[in-house]
């Protein structure tokens, strides 16, 4: 028997450490250092830090918890601290307050699945989800950034559809300003997912203002000539026709005519 | 000794530094730095080793023990245990080949003494 018991009953009052096991099964106040397993049973008691290979908590730890390998909070267990560890693992049914830190590089990888898997999910329409979904697995680790991200996403659907909407075409409509064109747009997903959510004019041109202030201007000074609008549209179309360089981003215009209103009156509040 | 007695264990190599304390019985086959004070018996294995002074219902000495050693019953020293301290207890048994380093004291009455 390798392993050393303080069983129920039992107390220490000051420093444990050295090599082996360890079962806490009655009190220890006081810090804990070993290289194998540490147990704290269920009516243990361990008042004080927790270093180990590898904790199982099914009593009471008031203390932070810091193993090589694993953590694992067992239904009953009551914790009150930061656990650190390559893996923790919380049954339900077992209480914790603190902080989880996962070293671990499956943990890492779980993130980073998480991660990519998002990014997809940012394309579609459904701006709502993708936060949530991008925040849910670096969160998993602290219930209490849950709580925060769940209020985030919330907060985001408080908000009007259309300012929803307006983050996600930012991006295409300044590359549509830029002169990247509506090939671009069309081909990823993401100009789709905008160009549907701007269905018609108004939309496109209440998120090419959202996009940035220059665009903003440019829409609100032509307000009361409407008529400039048209007028200086095809000079400015032809303008570009004149260019070699545009000749080219031209066709792909067409295949998005929403885009290319607004293109057309971005470079009105340019001129 | 009778290891189903033995309820707490102080493994080889590991150490406590601090007080013991508690109902159970305890078995030291590591290292305790400071005091024992339990109420069940105590056994310091051939590798355990205690500096502090130490307490219990029966005490069996197969380690090292730097400390007062004091019990309710009986105080037994193995061979192979040494004990630098005094030794307190109604009974004490020292086996062949233990040392003891300390002076002893049993509380007994001599009838011609108390006469």
């Amino acid at each position: 028997m390798r392993g050393s018991v303080i069983p129920a009953g039992l107390w220490v009052e000051g420093e444990v450490r050295g090599q082996g096991d360890l079962v806490i099964a009655g009190t220890v106040e006081g810090p804990v250092s070993i290289d194998g397993h540490l147990v704290i049973e269920v009516g243990g008691m361990l008042r004080g830090e927790a270093k180990a290979r590898a904790v199982v908590v099914r009593g009471t730890l008031l203390g932070p918890a810091l193993a090589e390998e694993s953590i694992r909070l067992e239904p009953g267990a009551r914790m009150i601290g930061d656990a650190r560890a390559e893996r923790v693992a919380v049954v339900e049914g077992a209480l914790l307050r603190g902080r989880i830190t996962m070293t671990g590089v499956p943990a890492l990888r779980r993130s980073s699945a998480g991660a990519l898997t998002s990014p997809g999910l940012r394309s579609s329409p459904g701006t709502l989800s993708t936060p949530g979904l991008l925040t849910s697995p670096g969160l998993r680790s602290s219930p209490g950034t849950l709580s925060t991200a769940g209020t985030l996403s919330t907060a985001g659907s408080l908000m009007s559809p259309g300012l929803l909407r307006s983050p996600e075409p930012t991006p295409s409509a300044a590359a549509r300003g830029a002169g990247a064109l509506a090939a671009e747009g069309s081909s990823s997903p993401l100009a789709v997912s905008s160009s549907m959510a701007a269905s018609s004019p108004m939309e496109v041109a209440s998120t090419a203002a959202s996009a940035s202030p220059v665009t903003a201007a440019a829409s609100a000074s032509p307000t009361s000539p409407g008529f400039r609008r048209p007028s200086q549209d095809p000079r400015s179309a032809e303008r570009p026709a004149d260019e070699g360089g545009r000749r080219v981003r031209r066709p792909p215009a067409p295949v998005v005519p929403g885009l290319g209103q607004t293109r057309a009156r971005r470079k009105d509040g340019g001129a | 000794m009778n290891r189903g007695d033995v309820e707490g264990v102080v493994g080889p190599l590991l150490v406590v530094r601090g007080r013991v304390g508690g109902k159970g019985s305890l078995r030291v086959d590591g290292v305790v730095e400071g005091e024992i004070d339990v109420e069940g018996s105590l056994v310091v294995g051939p590798e355990g080793t205690v500096v502090g002074p130490v307490r219990a219902q029966a005490v069996e000495v197969d380690g090292e023990v730097h400390g007062r050693v004091q019990a309710g019953e009986v105080v037994t020293l193995r061979a192979g245990g040494l004990v630098q301290g005094d030794v307190r207890a109604r009974r004490i048994a020292i086996d062949d080949g233990a040392s003891l380093h300390g002076g002893i004291e049993m509380d007994f009455e001599v009838e011609g003494e108390g006469a």
